[in-house]
């Protein structure tokens, strides 16, 4: 067998409601492919509510704190508009009504749950799909190239989240974490192939 | 055409060569709708009933292809060490198990009007050598009978998709259960691809 290198890393990756419904899938299946990472794992699941909760550390006083600050940020100080959208000022109470959004749309419909490998995975698959919010997110990443949404264009229209298309791990720890969550029970990975594009690479 | 599905499973020849996304886009800019995804490795018991063929059938894939070679004048005993129809379609059915079972596959399954024969003309011809440029075989594989016969293999035409609705039935129904499809969601296209859905399209995002 051929032996791991370091950094050679698997990272977690979920296409949201909103990219199976745009019917979006192949592109960014095919980005992944193309740049240099191969399919470890894949399926499609309408999530429960329980795995959402899981996903996502809503326990986390520090994650909720950072998302609530995140918000205040995008509102530009504009606290009045953060009350109105949010019902709350308090960035932890910001924080907790995001994560209840982001379960209730994660669970919505169904997803596409995947694990690709590759060299330096994580951090270059989140540089592929590019920040946060689409509006914002590089020209030419899978955001910047598919998606314009901002959490306030959310907020005001009543949507419950925004569309960003795919989830991707943080974190080299965040991604064995969430592998974990979502490929349970007898599902396996099934790193043992070769991409023959990518001859003695993947 | 009625709604159908239909089975479609990107064979591990074509996910070694990176062609899963460019499938997969084919199937969903033509509006079919997604409904199941796997990806797995098909054990030896799922291809063998996934090929399940009749003695008939096998005798006929035996015998078209006794007809090709004894019309170019091959003798077959040399080449397969059979001459027998029912013989040699065992064989054939054996390479197309171990191909399917070869390596991780991604098995889908597609929604739609039409689903099965949508999905059959966007892949093309089995041979891909015939398959037309534009389909899924014309444009990425050049293999044919001939070749695959001589390296005592299938061919490599990068996917399967179910030949009727009938056999679409069967196979959906080895490869996924009935929990795994998830039907209940609406492709945004079709908002505009079928009449009366357009209008409420709007008040649907914003509530």
């Amino acid at each position: 067998m051929r032996r791991k290198l370091v950094t050679i890393e698997k990272t977690f990756i979920i296409i949201k409601p909103d990219g199976i419904a745009r019917g979006i899938a192949g592109r960014i299946f095919q980005r992944f492919e193309e740049a240099g990472f191969k399919l470890v794992a894949a399926r499609m699941i309408l999530a429960t509510k329980e795995q959402a909760a899981e996903h996502y550390p809503g326990d986390n006083k520090k994650w909720l704190e950072n998302l609530g600050n995140k918000t205040m940020k995008n509102y530009g100080g504009d606290i009045e508009g953060v009350k109105r959208d949010y019902g709350a000022t308090d960035k932890v109470e910001i924080g907790k009504k995001i994560y209840n959004r982001m379960i209730e749309y994660i669970s919505s419909t169904p997803i596409i749950i995947m694990v690709w490998e590759g060299n330096h995975a994580v951090e270059r698959i989140r540089t592929l799909v590019g920040s946060t919010v689409p509006t914002f997110a590089e020209v030419g990443s899978i955001r910047g190239s598919y998606a314009v949404d901002t959490p306030a264009l959310a907020s005001q229209s009543g949507r419950i989240a925004f569309k960003t298309i795919v989830h991707t791990s943080d974190c080299v720890e965040e991604a064995q974490r969430e592998i974990k969550i979502w490929f349970k029970g007898n599902y396996k990975v099934l790193d043992a192939y070769e991409r023959i594009d990518y001859v003695d690479i993947l | 055409m009625k709604e159908q599905r239909t089975l479609v499973v990107i064979k591990h020849d074509a996910v070694m060569r990176g062609l899963i996304g460019e499938v997969i886009k084919r199937l969903e800019r033509v509006g079919l709708k997604l409904i199941a995804l796997e990806f797995l490795s098909a054990t030896e018991d799922m291809g063998d009933k996934h090929y399940a063929s009749s003695k008939e059938n096998l005798h006929r894939f035996g015998k078209h292809t006794l007809d090709e070679y004894a019309q170019k004048g091959i003798d077959p005993i040399e080449k397969f060490g059979t001459d027998d129809a029912l013989e040699l379609g065992k064989l054939i059915k054996k390479w197309n198990v171990e191909l399917i079972t070869r390596g991780p596959v991604l098995a889908m399954v597609w929604e739609g009007p039409g689903a099965v024969p949508i999905a059959r003309k966007l892949a093309g011809d089995t041979n891909p050598t015939i398959a037309v440029p534009g389909t899924i075989r014309g444009d990425y594989s050049w293999d044919n009978y001939e070749v695959a016969n001589d390296e005592l293999r299938s061919v490599y035409n990068i996917l399967h998709c179910s030949g009727t609705k009938e056999e679409a039935d069967f196979e959906i129904n080895l490869w996924f259960s009935k929990k795994e499809l998830f039907s209940k969601y609406e492709l945004y296209a079709h908002r505009a691809m079928h009449k009366g859905k357009t209008q409420n399209s709007r008040l649907k995002t914003q509530s």
